[in-house]
């Protein structure tokens, strides 16, 4: 079995778990992912589950760029999540080396307003990912979108941030033509520039650790 | 995708959802009539049809319910075109009498009736299994394992329906109909649109004496699907043919097993995947059993598959062992997944699971409290939360909300709370009339308005013939709008490049017209008039009817921002708030938001000014005025 993202062939499966909550763009980035694929000649399937996402809920789609076809699994190679503390909500289906991608911008939800439920501290949180995975970015998508023009355009950072990992095995031009080809005619630059912020994040961040651990 | 969905390409690759694999496949079998009424998991199919029908040059509508669209696609197969109806699983429950029947009659022209199963319930109110619907009327059914296959199966199945002469049955699952995965086209068909009735009172009316006529029509046309199931191509053996081990599988689980198996690097199992479920291959079931020492069987919800085979193995003298649900492997409840099927494959044939990352992680490893739940609620803005303020406030806790399916269930949500009962489409109605009649509480049913037309209209009449003694509030939001805003009969759709044009109707003449008495229509963001008609309601001896009336606000919002029009939000004035948080306790539009002060100060709240609608409500709340118009 070769469920470990370090062995991972080109032959194998790679399973991207998006998530995020109602209205933040996470099919549409799903989508374009699959749309991508389906151009670069790799098999793909995508599975959602968005019931009643437009009222707040949260949205979940699995993404399997390979052979296998399951639409329900575990093993999570890549976790993108629109939301932090819903990293914490699949923490339960990550394993070790799984590769974390998470935005910073809270969503705070009704039932916390309420005083029903509390928000997690996201920075301890964090910081304690960062200890027990070795591949955790976290991104201000917010500041970044807002930099490429529109904060609607967080997802797009974050899809920018997914390409930019060694892993993720489509080509960046693919992704960015279908990019431009899946957004509303007149946001393509802004888009565009969305994901460019978001893989240079991680090119960078990337840097920072070299230089850290060099 | 509406360009895509059409091509005339033979051999091109699509991504397509398994709901826009289904309607290719009908496209590429040249369906000439499509009906629907929507309902999740099913809604992308009419949804769908809805765009392209025009273009495709067929006809489809929304019907009123799944009944009426059944009936409909049946009478236009009797004149030997080829029609689909879609619909969720519970919505076959609705279509059952008609179903049931026309199984005897049979159809002429190809029909495919689509039941969008839910197992775990995402977006239901039960998790039934329509294979029991295919047993027991005896069409013919096919279960599709990924888009790609759905696309085949619904071609096929018109074919197959055509060659029985009766209707077949399309089981899909959740994980189906929202799978979005890589279609290869065939060629597409141009659709016959009209035929022609050739009157055959023996075989399509169905009074007593024909009925038993074609009651032993179907025994022989269930014989002859038999054979079709023994050599259909998609029922098949995979792996090694020696193997002591077999997995009789089918739908959606097919995926997990066949990944399962790869997995856990099983070389000596075979796997019987079954697609045509309906009629049990018993000959193609029996060959597989023999030799075999271990039978799995993998399928999500009820032990379908798992009787059949073991009454095959009776049938055949063979007793290999069985593993599924009787022996408590495999679950009768919600969904499976790869994870829950790769385990029990593993226990049972004793192979070793990898133990590598076993160690599952928690949020409590992390953080001090629980990732927050975020149910669904109603929207900033929805009318449907200002009628439930306004009733709840009019009749008190101790009143009975007998309630609905739609947006409006979520009013089930604190603070609000005013769904004390909810059972099926139309269920608040006639419920409400035994509330009524069996307790000296105050009753209001409530009913959105695609609700309303869909069941709520015969018990709105039965209410006022049998005298009840209730209120029906039905909340008007000129749309179907928890399955994605379809129009309904209370609608006009206008014609254009895409759809249909259909006429709308009026609810309350409609009301009316049945004859009853109190009659009230309002607008709900009108507190006072609002206010009156509930108080007036519950006063009046009878049965009384309140049409609270103001589109859905996701509805009303997309048309502001496509006019351009400025949403002028709300904010709270911070001098001015007492924080006693009644906005929040009994309105809780989610746009208010709290933060937290110093130990011993109350906590302040805010309106999110990017959620805030600008409806206004919330002022109505306040008994301290501090909400105010940010452009005033």
């Amino acid at each position: 079995m070769k469920w470990n993202l370090e062995n991972l062939s080109e032959n194998d499966t790679l399973n991207i778990l998006i998530v995020g909550v109602g209205g933040q763009g996470s099919l549409l980035i799903s989508r374009i992912i699959g749309k991508a694929a389906l151009s670069a000649g790799k098999k793909v399937t995508i599975s959602e589950i968005h019931g009643m996402a437009q009222r707040g809920g949260v949205v979940e789609t699995l993404v399997r760029l390979g052979e296998d076809e399951s639409p329900v699994t575990n093993d999570i190679h890549i976790l993108l999540s629109l939301e932090p503390a819903e990293v914490l909500r699949n923490l339960h289906r990550l394993r070790q080396d799984t590769v974390i991608i998470t935005s910073e911008n809270e969503i705070v939800p009704f039932t916390v307003s309420l005083g029903v439920a509390d928000y997690p501290d996201i920075s301890s949180s964090f910081s304690k990912l960062r200890e027990k995975f070795s591949n955790f970015i976290s991104v201000d998508a917010l500041k970044l979108a807002k930099e490429a023009g529109n904060p609607i355009t967080s997802n797009v950072v974050l899809l920018g941030c997914l390409s930019a990992l060694k892993v993720f095995p489509l080509q960046v031009e693919v992704l960015e033509e279908t990019l431009k080809n899946s957004v509303p005619s007149g946001t393509e630059e802004l888009n565009l520039r969305a994901f460019k912020l978001g893989r240079e994040y991680i090119f960078s961040a990337k840097k920072k650790k070299e230089s850290l651990n060099g | 995708m509406v360009k895509e969905i059409l091509t005339k390409e033979k051999g091109k690759k699509l991504l397509l959802l398994g709901n826009e694999a289904i309607v290719r496949g009908a496209l590429e079998a040249g369906v000439a009539l499509a009906t629907t009424y929507p309902g999740t998991p099913s809604s992308e199919i009419g949804d769908t049809f809805f765009k392209i029908s025009k273009r495709a040059g067929m006809y489809f509508e929304y019907s009123v319910n799944e009944k009426v669209a059944l009936e409909i696609a049946a009478g236009a197969s009797h004149c030997g075109v080829r029609t689909m109806v879609s619909m969720k699983h519970v919505g076959l429950n609705v279509a059952a009498d008609a179903f049931m029947t026309l199984i005897y009659t049979g159809t002429r022209g190809g029909m495919l009736i689509v039941s969008a199963d839910d197992p775990r319930a995402h977006s239901s109110q039960n998790e039934q299994d329509n294979r029991f619907y295919a047993k027991m009327s005896g069409a013919p059914m096919l279960e599709p394992s990924t888009p790609a296959e759905a696309k085949e199966m619904t071609r096929l199945g018109f074919e197959i329906s055509e060659e029985l002469q009766v209707p077949i049955l399309l089981r899909t699952t959740t994980r189906l109909n929202h799978t979005t995965g890589v279609v290869t086209t065939s060629q597409l068909k141009k659709p016959k649109t009209k035929g022609y009735f050739e009157k055959d009172p023996a075989r399509f009316v169905m009074v007593p004496a024909n009925a038993r006529g074609r009651h032993k029509v179907l025994l022989e046309v269930i014989k002859k699907a038999k054979r079709m199931s023994e050599s259909s191509q998609f029922n098949r053996i995979e792996g090694n043919e020696s193997s002591e081990v077999g997995i009789i599988t089918s739908g959606i689980s097919y995926t997990y097993v066949k990944e399962a198996v790869k997995q856990l690097d099983l070389k000596n199992v075979k796997i019987l995947k079954l697609g045509m479920t309906n009629p049990i291959p018993e000959k193609l079931v029996a060959s597989f059993l023999k030799g075999l020492k271990t039978v799995i069987v993998v399928e999500e919800l009820e032990p379908y598959l798992e009787e059949a085979v073991k009454n095959v193995a009776f049938d055949f003298g063979l007793s290999p062992t069985f593993f599924g649900k009787e022996t408590g492997h495999f679950p009768r409840l919600y969904e499976y997944s790869l994870p829950l099927v790769r385990k029990a494959i593993a226990d049972i044939t004793g192979a070793e699971e990898s133990t590598e990352n076993e160690e599952v992680m928690s949020w409590k490893e992390v953080s001090d409290v629980a990732p927050p739940p975020r149910p669904p609620v109603l929207c900033p803005g929805c009318p449907h939360r200002v009628s439930y303020y306004i009733a709840k406030k009019v009749a008190g806790k101790g009143a009975v909300y007998s309630n609905d399916i739609g947006c409006y269930t979520l009013g089930v949500q604190p603070p609000l709370k005013t769904v004390d009962a909810i059972l099926c489409m139309g269920a608040s109605v006639g419920m409400g009339g035994g509330f009524a009649k069996a307790s000296d509480q105050k009753v209001i049913a409530f009913i959105g308005d695609s609700t309303f037309f869909a069941s709520g209209v015969p018990a709105l009449i039965n209410a006022v013939h049998n005298k009840h003694n209730f209120v029906l509030a039905i909340l008007d939001n000129s749309t179907t709008a928890m399955t994605g805003h379809q129009p309904h009969p209370g609608i006009e759709v206008k014609e254009n490049e895409s759809r249909y044009a259909a006429k709308s109707m009026s609810i309350e003449n409609l009301v009316k017209g049945c004859g009853v008495e109190f009659v009230r229509t309002v607008d709900p963001f009108d507190f006072g008039e609002t206010e009156k008609a509930f108080k007036e309601a519950l006063e009046f001896e009878g049965f009384a009817v309140i049409i609270a009336k103001s589109p859905c606000a996701i509805l009303a919002d997309r048309e502001k921002r496509r006019a351009g029009i400025k949403i002028e939000t709300y904010y709270i004035d911070q001098e001015v708030c007492r924080r006693c948080r009644l906005c929040i306790s009994t309105f809780g539009c989610p746009a208010f938001y709290i933060v937290k002060t110093q130990e011993g100060k109350k906590d302040q709240v805010f309106i999110n000014e990017n959620l805030c609608d600008g409806c206004g409500a919330c002022v109505n709340i306040c008994p301290f005025d501090a909400i105010k118009r940010r452009d005033e």
